[in-house]
This record gives C-alpha cells, structure tokens and sequence, in this order.
C-alpha cells in the first residue's frame, strides 16, 4: 500500500492534536505496521555497523566484522536451537546471545596472536564460522519439516516485516544501551586498535576495554540476529564508508555509524518491499547493493587501512 | 630522592633463563638516561619491567618512593610516558588524532577531550616543529616524523618521565639529530629522558648517565664517562672500539667509532 507523504504529515499532526486523522485503515497500517519496521530497520542498521565497527577496531583488521567473526553464525545456530526447542522470543534472543559469545570467544581464543592486525583472527572466525553454519544446518536436518524448518528458513533469510512492537521489545532495550555505551566511550574506542603495550601506556586498562567492547558488539549482533535473523554486509560495508570519508577517529565513526547504519537498512528495507510485487529478502539486496558499491568506493579510496 | 628507581630487578622467561639479573638503576628530574647493549640483551625488556608493562620477577620500581605497582595505570601513567618503536603498521589516525591519545591517562573512561587537552596537542606538536603534519594520516608520513609524533603523542600526557626504544633507529642522520636534539631540549624543562639505543655516540654526545646491558643480564650503570668507555664495551658487546674527541665546527665532540671483532669471538 501507498500512503501519499501529505497523508502522513496529517496523520502525524493529529497525534499531536492538529487536524483530523486517515481513514483507520491508513492510520492502522502507519502506525502498526509501517512504524515499528521503520524503527527495527534503523536499530538494526544501527546495531550491526556499531558491531562492526568494534570488531575492526577491536582486532585492528578492516576485515573483522560480525559475519567474518563467526558472531552472526554462532548467534543464529543459538536461534535456530531455540525455534527447535520451542523457546519464547526472549528465550530465543538469550540463546543467540550466549551462542554468539560462545563463537567469538572460540574465534579469538583460537585467532589471538602477537601483533596487531593478525589476518589469523578472521581465518579462524571464517573457520568457527562454518562450524556453526554446520551446525544450524544440523538443526534444519533434525526440524519438523511441516512448522519448524519454515520458520528457521525463512528467519535465517532475514526480514523485517510482520514485526509488531512485540519484537522490537525483544532487542531494542540491549541495541539502545549498546549504542549509549559505545557513543559515550567513542574517543576511547580509539586505544583500541594501537599495541598492547602502547594501549596499557596511555592509562587505559585495556583488558577490561576489549572486553567490554567484545562483549557490547557480541550483545548487537545477537540482538538483531534475535530480532530479524541473518542480515550480512551491513557491519563491513558501513563503517568502511564513514572510515573513507572520516578517517579512523571513533569520536566521528560512532556517530556516523549511526546515522549511515540507520539511514542504509532503512532505505534498503523499503526497496526490499517496494521494487517487486513480492518482497525481496533483505540480506539478497543489502549484498546485490553493497557489493559494487563497496568495490567503486574503495578503488576510489583505497580504504583499506585501518 | 630519585624520580625512578630500579632496585635489584630480575626478569626471566618461563623456561628460567634469566634476561636481567639485579639490574639497578636510578633516574632524576631532568636526567637523560641511554641504555646500551648487544642485540637480544634485554634492552626493550629492562624498559618495559621498568614501566611495569611486564613484571619483575624479583625486586621492583619505584616512582618517587612509591612501588610502581601500587599505582594505577592511569595514575601511572601520567608520570610515564612510553614512545615504542616507530613500525609501519601503526594505526592510520590523522597525526593530531594520534597525538591526542596521549591524553589518554589524563581524560575519563567516559569523557570526550575537551578544548584544553586539543590546545595540549597542538602546543606540543608546535614545539616539536611538526604542525605542517596537521591533517595528514600516520600513512602518509615519513619514518622520521612519524617518530615525532610518537614523541609529541608522549608529551601530550605531561609526562614527568619519559621512556623511548630505540628512537633514532631506522633514521637518517638528520632525523637522529632532531630526534636527539628534541631529547636534550625536554631535559632542560626537567622531564627526565630514558631510552634505548644502538649509538653509543649518542649516549656520548647527550647523556648525563648511561646504562650498558650485558647478554648475562647483568648491568653497569653510573655517568657516561664511567660506563662508556673502550674497556667496557669489549667486554659487552664483544669489539675492540676506539673513544676518542674530534674537533667539529660546534667544538669537541666524543665519539666512538667501532674497529674490529674480538679474536675467536666471529
């Protein structure tokens, strides 16, 4: 359905008292419908670029993000458990969660060398990756194939619609507070990448930061894998657009992390459900999209370094 | 008293050998202190236990009386600071960027810089004559000043010590005079010096004291006239080398200058 602009200034004005409001139809779609997927799409964004951006940082390697990690894998294998178990949404999130931890701590503790911007982190996540790619495949074998492997299939494809409110309750607290925390430790987000004896130099217990940080990234990514399942590209390609026109400095990263993670899902979602008759999944477009865009920026550039 | 002290530190690698061996030594205001010794002695080692970045096995460190280890590393490292070597994966921070995290030690967990520590940066990158770095990325500039920035990003925390491996390695000569000369300069505002190097020339030329690190862990200390001498650096680094004073356009200087391998020693 198309509501023309001038219908939803209308609509807006008489929440706040001015005017009358659409049809109740109209009314119903905008703010039950279109709203909270309007709101997950930008908490989405928002949430994996910020985890994405961590990593990089995290493990000084343009290349760390939460699909190269293994996050995304070890958080959806948890969620697809938790669809097979029979979880509630809440039930299913804290399985994501926990998974997703469980693959990161694997992937560093396996990936962890001397010296910054090691390309062993990512090999090993690629291979904890696959571990857990296995493993939902494993859980798909075993699914009931007439209610739950629907499901999981559908959800590991990643979407945004059907989600009332009722879903944004689900991850949007954990999203919301990921973002305070990693907006107000923006400048100190910038030890992250330097050496370890240059990082404990500058006063900063270091330690304690990249847990932290692991921690709050892991927390996004298995929130928004929760809340609309698989959605790639979006922590590679976002905050490599802000480091190509910002430069490294996470005191400008953050904030335009996100906004540009909002504004991307956002703008991607609404072509997901507009360009065809029948809606594309979102993790299809968000790589058709930011592949060559992504490939046309960084030949410009060069933005490789980190 | 002494700003730092190092009483009798020992340091040994898990298989048991021992690096350093009751090494002690001791830094005041305003001092500048070279460390020397062969390759793989310990050099980067000894600085590192010194500034508690690794630990001491035995014995310990201590700032103005007080055991290093009873600090926090912010309180630390306001008194500290570190210049590393200067490699070329350095994270590619525009170079202000960079020396603002010297500031570091001195803004809150959750804080954002505010306008004085900015001034801080500029300040001490004016005085080091690298503000024409402004806006360029860490990539982009030379070895030389790369390590210039590293000094000014040392500065910026206010430092009353300030510790530097190897700082003129990997220069040319007029990199490692302005290097050396930046050095000196910090000594006159009372900021102690303490580096690595591989020129005794330079400890020669600049240094008040001087620390020589032998492959056996163990260490002489005292001023540089004491320790740097032709005696002692054939027993340490295992040449024959000759000390002695040319006369240049900036009067005598003293230098050394290697002459050859001991026998049976290749």
């Amino acid at each position: 359905m198309v509501i023309p602009v001038p219908l939803i200034i209308s609509s807006v004005l008489s929440k706040i008292g001015i005017g009358d409001p659409a049809s109740s139809a109209i009314e119903k779609v905008l703010w039950n419908i279109r709203l909270p997927r309007i709101i997950l799409a930008s908490l989405a964004g928002i949430g994996l670029s910020l985890a994405g951006l961590s990593f990089q940082s995290l493990f000084a390697n343009p290349l760390a993000t939460p699909d190269t990690l293994g996050v995304a894998s070890g958080s959806s294998f948890g969620a697809c458990l938790g669809i097979l178990m029979g979880f509630s949404l809440r039930g299913i999130q804290l399985m994501a969660l926990a998974l997703g931890l469980v693959a990161v701590s694997i992937t560093w503790v396996c990936g962890r060398q001397k010296g910054r911007g090691t390309t062993t982190i990512v090999l090993s996540g690629i291979i904890i990756g696959s571990l857990f790619n296995a493993l939902v495949s494993l859980v798909k074998y075993v699914a009931d194939t007439e209610t739950q492997l629907p499901s999981i299939t559908y959800w590991l494809m990643g979407s945004m619609s059907g989600k009332g409110y009722s879903t944004l309750t689900i991850g949007s607290p954990l999203i919301v507070l990921g973002i305070v925390l990693l907006f107000l430790m923006r400048w100190r987000l910038n030890i992250l990448p330097l050496s370890d004896d240059e990082a404990k130099a500058s006063g900063t217990d270091i330690k304690k930061l990249r847990i932290a940080v692991i921690v709050i990234a892991t927390a996004l990514t298995a929130s928004c894998v929760s809340m609309c399942g698989q959605i790639g590209w979006v922590g590679l390609i976002v905050p490599h657009i802000c480091r190509m026109a910002l430069g490294n400095s996470h005191e400008k990263l953050v904030p335009s992390s996100i906004s540009i993670g909002a504004t991307f899902l956002v703008v991607v979602d609404t072509m997901s459900r507009t360009i065809a008759t029948s809606e594309i999944p979102i993790s299809v477009l968000t790589a058709l999209l930011g592949a060559p865009f992504f490939i046309v920026l960084m030949k410009k550039n060069g933005g490789w370094t980190l | 008293m002494s700003l730092l002290k190092v009483n009798k530190g020992v340091f040994s690698y898990p298989s048991g050998e021992k690096v350093l061996d009751e090494v002690c030594y001791e830094v005041g205001k305003g001092e500048l202190i070279s460390i020397l010794g062969p390759n793989g002695a310990g050099k980067t080692t000894l600085l590192k236990c010194t500034m508690g970045l690794l630990g001491w096995k035995e014995g310990n460190s201590t700032i103005n009386g007080i055991d290093i280890r009873k600090l926090s590393p912010r309180e630390l490292f306001s008194i500290v600071a570190y210049v590393p070597q200067a490699k070329a994966d350095t994270p590619n921070y525009y170079t202000e960027e960079m020396v603002l995290l010297g500031r570091g030690s001195r803004i809150g967990f959750f804080s954002q810089p505010t306008e004085k520590d900015r001034e801080v940066v500029l300040l001490c990158m004016e005085k080091l004559g690298i503000s024409h770095l402004i806006g360029k990325r860490c990539s982009e500039i030379s070895g030389g000043e790369l390590q210039m920035v590293l000094i000014a990003r040392a500065l910026a925390s206010e430092p009353e010590i300030i510790v530097l491996d190897e700082p003129e390695s990997n220069l040319d000569f007029k990199n490692q005079l302005m290097v050396m000369e930046t050095l000196s300069n910090l000594t006159h505002e009372n900021v102690a010096v303490l580096f690595n190097t591989h020129f005794p020339a330079h400890a020669l030329q600049y240094s008040t004291k001087a620390l020589m690190l032998a492959k056996n862990g163990k260490a002489i200390f005292g001023n540089v006239d004491e320790v740097i001498t032709e005696e002692n650096i054939k027993k340490v680094f295992g040449v024959n080398v000759a000390l002695s004073e040319i006369n240049t356009i900036n009067g005598t200087v003293r230098t050394v200058v290697p002459v050859s391998l001991l026998k049976g020693k290749i």
